[in-house]
């Protein structure tokens, strides 16, 4: 019954906790009456060892060791109080409120349970956690795409994965990558590892991989960098800048664009009801330009006009024009990314 | 986790819990630990069994169960009276929760983030610390426009905003009273009451262009202030919103990715077929226009031809070239 069980695991850690040297086995078996009523020597053992396994499941740092000096063949156990239990931890009111929004910071399935029950683990310490006040930030974090939680779990576990992975334009490879760290930049969530196939540093969205992720089983080989470096440099690949590409004119209608208009360096009347405005443009501009619709006209460069064109007669359904698009670029690998015009652009790019 | 374990966890945490709260009810336990009375009830009849090993009597726990609920522990086994460290997942989400919120520009109390925060990595150890450096979520924020926002909220004033509306291309004026400020998904957001259009809203700070605390006080109606918290805007979709198709270029593929699809189908070529709704369809008009050559409208036909009258009309402006 669970009940009898918990009851046996509950006193072995009293009895363990008790003992200040290592217990043998056999002073167990015959201290709790469980162990004890076993009927064969096989019986007792693998009931042992099987509440060995649950205590160390439930984090209880129980302990090997010899339990005579001069005899190393007797094994016993022990938990060192100091390291079962936890530290005295005094709070002051405000920081119990922190602590108490920290624990509704995440809503993804996993790390929130993990956040209250630590919670539960401060206030049977007796940390009196008040409620959260009313008014304040309140940051909340999700964590959508389904690779999350198998790479959460092997970077705890410190195991190698194997997930298939589709780059910016579309090719799909399977990965074998050591994760070191897990970020989440601009509400979007990155994985750095290292790659096993290609033996080098890598950086993936973890929206981009297909298919679930396995864990190999197989601990890291290679050195976990520092990760102050390593989030410098996802963060370098999250929030990189996309190159300028020069200078562009538009005639745009007057009281309209407004993001192109805050972005302008030069805004100029030009006749009546329209104004030109001076920029600089980046890849993706030409689609982000027809937005505007019928208030905006590309005036130079050519090869951006040209792209706006093309891309209108397609939508107007006047057929292609033929020519190479712009800004097409071939497959760059450099760190997995060809990258889409990014949507948060939509402002960002503008102001 | 088994059953017994996951009692005997909750045991573990139930002594020290008894100990602090001396008097506290069978119903606040079962509350605090998620549980139900009859199982907080079933858990107490197991510590009876409990204590230091001796195999008498008087060496096992003793909780009584009073007037009213209240728990009295007696005899409590002094080896178990601190609860169990916390665990390296545990250690894990607060402390990356306690860093990322420490680095939210604008907050209030960063000070008190902060001194929880080395209390809290001096007591789980280093291990689990350094596991807590493997994760980490950083916020971005406009740092002017946060700030008088949470000092509107903080403050209980009215909020000036100058805030632009991408599909009605232009900057509207107006007067709210913030409720709270939240962050989601990398962004914040201000929920608040909106005095023109008598409705709370919800408004991304990025799209904030002009900001100003009033002296007046903010005057949220009673009944919004005890509403639930309202799902953000941006993310609520209506299946009463028609349904649009699409197929997309490979050039495309992130589409899915930013706009939430009802269903995503691949194509050979390395192409997609979605469909997906927005409760306005401007939205999804300008995407297509953004996407140009690269999309491709299935239906509806309406939709089709509203796309088709706009890039007719941004066509004429290029004259003849494009003709």
């Amino acid at each position: 019954m669970a009940a009898t069980k918990s009851e046996r695991l509950v006193n072995l850690v009293i009895c363990l906790l008790a003992s200040r040297t290592f217990v043998p086995k056999e002073r167990l078996r015959r201290v709790l009456e469980p162990y004890r009523n076993c009927p064969t020597d096989e019986a007792f053992e693998r009931m042992f060892e099987r509440d060995k396994e649950e205590l160390r499941e439930l984090g209880v740092p129980l302990e090997v060791g010899t339990t005579d000096a001069y005899f190393d063949d007797e094994v016993g156990y022990r938990i060192a109080p100091g390291e079962y239990a936890l530290p005295e931890l005094a709070l002051a009111t405000d920081e119990a409120q922190a602590l108490g929004a920290a624990v509704r910071f995440w809503q993804q399935a996993t790390l929130a349970q993990a956040a209250s029950s630590a919670l539960l683990k401060l206030k049977a310490a007796g940390v009196e956690v008040g409620p959260v006040s009313p008014v304040g930030i309140e940051p909340r974090v999700r964590a959508e795409a389904p690779a999350f939680e198998p790479l959460l779990e092997a970077v705890y576990e410190r195991q190698v994965v194997r997930f298939s992975y589709r780059r910016g334009d579309g090719e799909v490879r399977s990965r074998e990558v050591e994760p070191w760290t897990i970020d989440s930049w601009r509400g979007r969530w990155y994985l750095a590892g290292y790659d096993l196939g290609r033996s080098d540093e890598r950086i993936f969205r973890l929206d981009r991989i297909a298919g679930p992720v396995l864990l190999t089983g197989r601990a890291p080989s290679h050195p976990l960098p520092d990760q102050v470096d390593v989030r410098s440099r996802v963060a370098a690949f999250a929030l990189r800048p996309e190159a300028d590409l020069g200078t562009a004119t538009l005639r745009v209608r007057s009281g309209t664009c407004f993001p192109l208009r805050r972005a302008a360096s030069a805004i100029e009347p030009d006749g009546e009801g329209w104004d030109v405005l001076v920029l600089t443009y980046r890849d993706g501009f030409e689609g982000y330009v027809a937005e505007f619709g019928a208030d905006v006209v590309v005036l130079d460069p050519p090869r951006l006009r040209d792209a706006v064109i093309r891309n209108l007669r397609a939508l107007a359904g006047r057929g292609a024009v033929p020519g190479q698009r712009l800004g097409e670029a071939g497959g760059a690998d450099g760190v997995d990314g060809v990258d889409e015009v990014d949507l948060r652009a939509e402002w960002e790019t503008a102001s | 986790m088994s059953t017994a374990v996951e009692q005997v966890e909750r045991l573990l945490n139930l002594v020290p819990y008894l100990r602090s709260h001396p008097g506290v009810t069978v119903a606040e336990v079962a509350d605090e630990f998620g549980v139900s009375q009859r199982q907080i009830a079933k858990d107490l009849n197991v510590l009876w069994f409990c204590g230091t090993p001796g195999g008498f009597a008087d060496d096992l726990m003793e909780p009584h169960v009073g007037e009213g609920g209240a728990i009295h522990l007696d005899n409590a086994a002094e080896q178990i009276t601190r609860p169990l460290r916390l665990s390296t997942r545990e250690a894990v989400a607060l402390l990356v929760a306690l860093r990322a919120m420490a680095q939210v520009p604008g907050l209030a109390d960063r000070d008190s983030l902060e001194r929880v925060l080395a209390k809290l990595e001096a007591a789980v150890g280093q291990s689990a610390a350094d596991t807590a450096e493997r994760l980490s979520v950083a916020f971005e924020a406009r740092d002017v426009v946060l700030e008088a926002a949470t000092r509107a909220q903080t403050s209980g004033r009215a909020l000036r905003l100058g805030y632009y509306v991408p599909s009605r291309d232009e900057v509207t004026e107006r007067t709210v009273d913030p409720i709270r400020i939240s962050m989601l998904s990398g962004r914040a957001y201000l929920d608040a009451w909106c005095r023109g259009s008598r409705d709370r809203r919800m408004f991304r700070l990025d799209r904030v262009v002009g900001i100003e605390v009033l002296e007046e006080p903010a005057a949220v109606p009673e009944h919004v202030k005890n509403a639930p918290e309202v799902e953000h805007s941006a993310l609520r979709v209506d299946a009463q919103d028609p349904l649009i198709e699409l197929e997309l270029a490979p050039g495309a593929r992130w589409v899915p990715e930013y706009y939430p699809c009802e269903s995503v189908s691949e194509l050979p070529g390395g192409g997609l077929r979605v469909a997906l709704r927005a409760p306005d369809q401007d939205r999804i008009r300008r995407l297509v226009l953004r996407l140009g050559e690269s999309a491709r409208v299935l239906g509806p036909g309406e939709f089709a031809a509203a796309v088709r009258d706009t890039a007719s009309a941004a066509l004429a402006g290029y004259g003849s070239q494009a003709g």
